[in-house]
C-alpha cells in the first residue's frame, strides 16, 4: 500500500536544478532513510515535502493520493512533522511549554490537555525532569528530544528528520538515535536524512542514495550494503563506512 | 549661609519640575515603542515598498534636529487649525522622534533572529501572526530591552528641549530660578543633578535587566 508518493519531482532554487526528476513511493510504518554526499539535495528533498524549501517546479508529491501542493499550509503542517538538525527549540520557552504552544496554537488544545501531552512525551524519551528548564541549559542530545516530543504532540502522520544527529556531540548521538528506534518499533513513518550507517542497516525499510539532485539508487539495506548497483554508491560507501 | 538656603530654595522649586519629565517620558514611550514595533516590522518584512516607506520615516527623524519638531508641531498644527496643548505637543514630537530610533533597534533586533526558530515554527503550523506575538517579538524584545531603556534615557535628556512650549519641566524651572536669583552656575548645577540622578536610575535598571536577559537568551 503505497503511502507517500513523489513523482518527476524537479526543484529549482534560483537557476540552480537541486532535484532532478526524483520518484519514490513508500508505505505506512515504513521508515525511508536518504543519504548521500553533502550538496546532493538530501535536504532540500525533504524540505520540499513541506514547502519549507518553497513550491515544487514540476511534478507532485502526495500522502495516500492527495496531493500535497492542494492542501492549506495548516492541514500540511499538521500532517508532516518535522525534526531539524539544529533543533530549533523555542529559547525563551520552558521545555513543557516548546511541547504545549504548538498544541494550544495550532490544535486548539486546552493548556491543561496540551501540557498532559507534553509531560507525558517528556516521560517517554526519559526528560520528565526538564520540564521546567530552559532549552539553553539542556545538552544538545537532551534538546533534541524535547524537538522530537514537540513534533510528535501534534500527532503527524509523517515525520521528517534533516540529519537529526549531525550537530551533537558523539556521546548524544545514541540517546536521539535510542528515540528514533522507539518511533520506528511504533509503527511511526518517517524520512530520515542522515549519515548513521548503523541506523539505516538496521531501521530502514529502504534506503534512498542521492547525488547531484538525483536519486541514484534506492534499496533494501540488506542489498544496498551488500551489493550496491551503482559505481557512485560503492564509491559512497566506501568513503562513509571505512573514513 | 545664604547660599544653603539659596540651594533649598531652588531645589525645591526646580525638583517641582521632575514630575513632568517623568510624565513626558513615560506617556511618550509607549506611543515610541508602538511605532518602533510597526516601523522594524516594514523595514524587516519582504516587501520592499514596506521597507522604503520605514526607511524614509527613519531618515525625516534621524536628520532633523529635534527641536525643529517641537517647533513645527506646536506652530504648525494651530496653523492649520489643530490645537493641541504645549504638553501633547511635546509627546507627540518626542513619540515620532524616538519612534524613529527605536524603528532601528527593533529592526536589526528582527534581521537578527534565529531564522531556524522561525522555520520550527511555520513547519509546526503557526500562522505569520502567531509567529510574530508568540515567537519572534518576544525574544527581540527581550533582547533589544537594554538598547530600548537607553533610547529612554536620551527621551528624559530631549525633555529638556521642550521647555520651549512653555512646559514647566526641568530646564525651564531652572531659567526661571536663575533670573531671580542670578546664580547660574549653582541653579544649572542642581538642574544637571536632577538630570543625573532621573538617567543614572534609568541606567541601573537596564543594567540589571541586561544581566537577566543574558541568563535566559544565552547560548551555551
Amino acid at each position: 500500500m503505497t503511502f507517500f508518493e513523489a513523482k518527476d519531482v524537479n526543484f529549482h532554487f534560483g537557476g540552480f536544478h537541486a532535484l532532478r526528476d526524483v520518484s519514490f513511493e513508500f508505505g505506512k510504518g515504513d521508515v525511508l532513510v536518504v543519504c548521500g554526499p553533502s550538496g546532493s539535495g538530501k535536504s532540500t528533498l525533504i524540505r520540499s515535502i513541506n514547502r519549507l524549501a518553497g513550491p515544487l517546479t514540476s511534478g507532485s508529491m502526495s500522502i495516500e493520493g492527495r496531493d500535497l501542493a492542494g492542501l492549506h499550509g495548516r492541514e500540511l503542517y499538521r500532517r508532516i512533522g518535522m525534526v531539524f538538525q539544529r533543533f530549533n527549540l523555542f529559547q525563551h520557552l520552558s521545555v513543557l511549554d516548546n511541547i504545549a504552544l504548538p498544541q494550544r496554537r495550532v490544535l486548539g488544545k486546552s493548556r491543561r490537555e496540551a501540557a498532559e501531552r507534553a509531560r507525558a512525551l517528556l516521560d517517554r524519551v526519559g526528560l520528565a525532569d526538564k520540564a521546567d528548564s530552559y532549552p539553553v541549559r539542556l545538552s544538545g542530545g537532551q534538546q533534541q528530544r524535547v524537538a522530537i516530543c514537540r513534533a510528535l504532540a501534534m500527532d503527524p502522520e509523517l515525520l521528517l528528520f534533516d540529519e537529526p544527529t549531525s550537530a551533537l556531540d558523539p556521546e548524544m548521538v545514541g540517546e536521539v538515535l535510542q528515540v528514533m528506534r522507539g518511533l520506528a518499533a511504533g509503527g511511526m513513518t518517517m524520512i530520515v536524512v542522515t549519515h548513521e550507517m548503523g541506523f539505516a542497516r538496521e531501521l530502514a525499510t529502504e534506503i534512498l542514495f542521492m547525488e547531484a539532485g538525483q536519486v541514484v539508487e534506492r534499496a533494501p539495506p540488506a542489498a544496498f550494503f551488500a551489493n550496491p548497483r551503482e559505481a557512485r554508491t560503492r564509491v559512497f560507501l566506501d568513503q562513509i563506512l571505512h573514513h | 549661609m545664604a547660599l544653603l538656603s539659596l540651594i533649598y530654595d531652588a531645589a525645591t522649586l526646580i525638583l517641582s519640575g521632575m514630575p513632568i519629565v517623568i510624565v513626558l517620558m513615560v506617556s511618550a514611550f509607549f506611543p515610541a515603542l508602538a511605532l518602533g514595533i510597526v516601523g522594524g516590522l516594514m523595514g524587516a518584512s519582504k516587501s520592499r515598498l514596506l521597507r522604503i516607506v520605514a526607511g524614509i520615516y527613519v531618515y525625516i527623524f534621524r536628520s532633523v534636529p529635534f527641536l525643529m519638531f517641537i517647533f513645527l508641531v506646536y506652530y504648525g498644527l494651530p496653523y492649520y487649525g489643530i490645537d493641541i496643548g504645549p504638553v501633547t505637543t511635546a509627546i507627540i514630537a518626542l513619540a515620532l522622534s524616538h519612534g524613529a530610533y527605536m524603528t532601528e533597534i527593533i529592526r536589526g533586533g528582527l534581521l537578527g533572529f534565529d531564522k531556524g526558530q522561525n522555520e520550527a515554527a511555520v513547519a509546526l503550523g503557526f500562522t505569520i501572526t502567531q509567529r510574530l506575538r508568540d515567537i519572534v517579538l518576544p525574544q527581540t524584545l527581550m533582547a533589544i530591552i537594554p538598547s530600548l531603556l537607553g533610547q529612554s534615557i536620551l527621551m528624559v535628556k530631549d525633555t529638556s528641549l521642550v521647555s520651549v512650549v512653555g512646559i514647566s519641566e526641568l530646564t525651564r524651572l531652572g531659567r526661571e530660578v536663575v533670573i531671580r536669583t542670578n546664580e547660574p552656575f549653582v541653579v544649572f548645577t542642581i538642574v544637571a543633578a536632577a538630570y543625573f540622578v532621573l538617567c543614572f536610575g534609568l541606567e541601573m535598571v537596564a543594567r540589571r535587566l541586561e544581566a537577566r536577559v543574558r541568563k535566559i537568551t544565552s547560548r551555551q
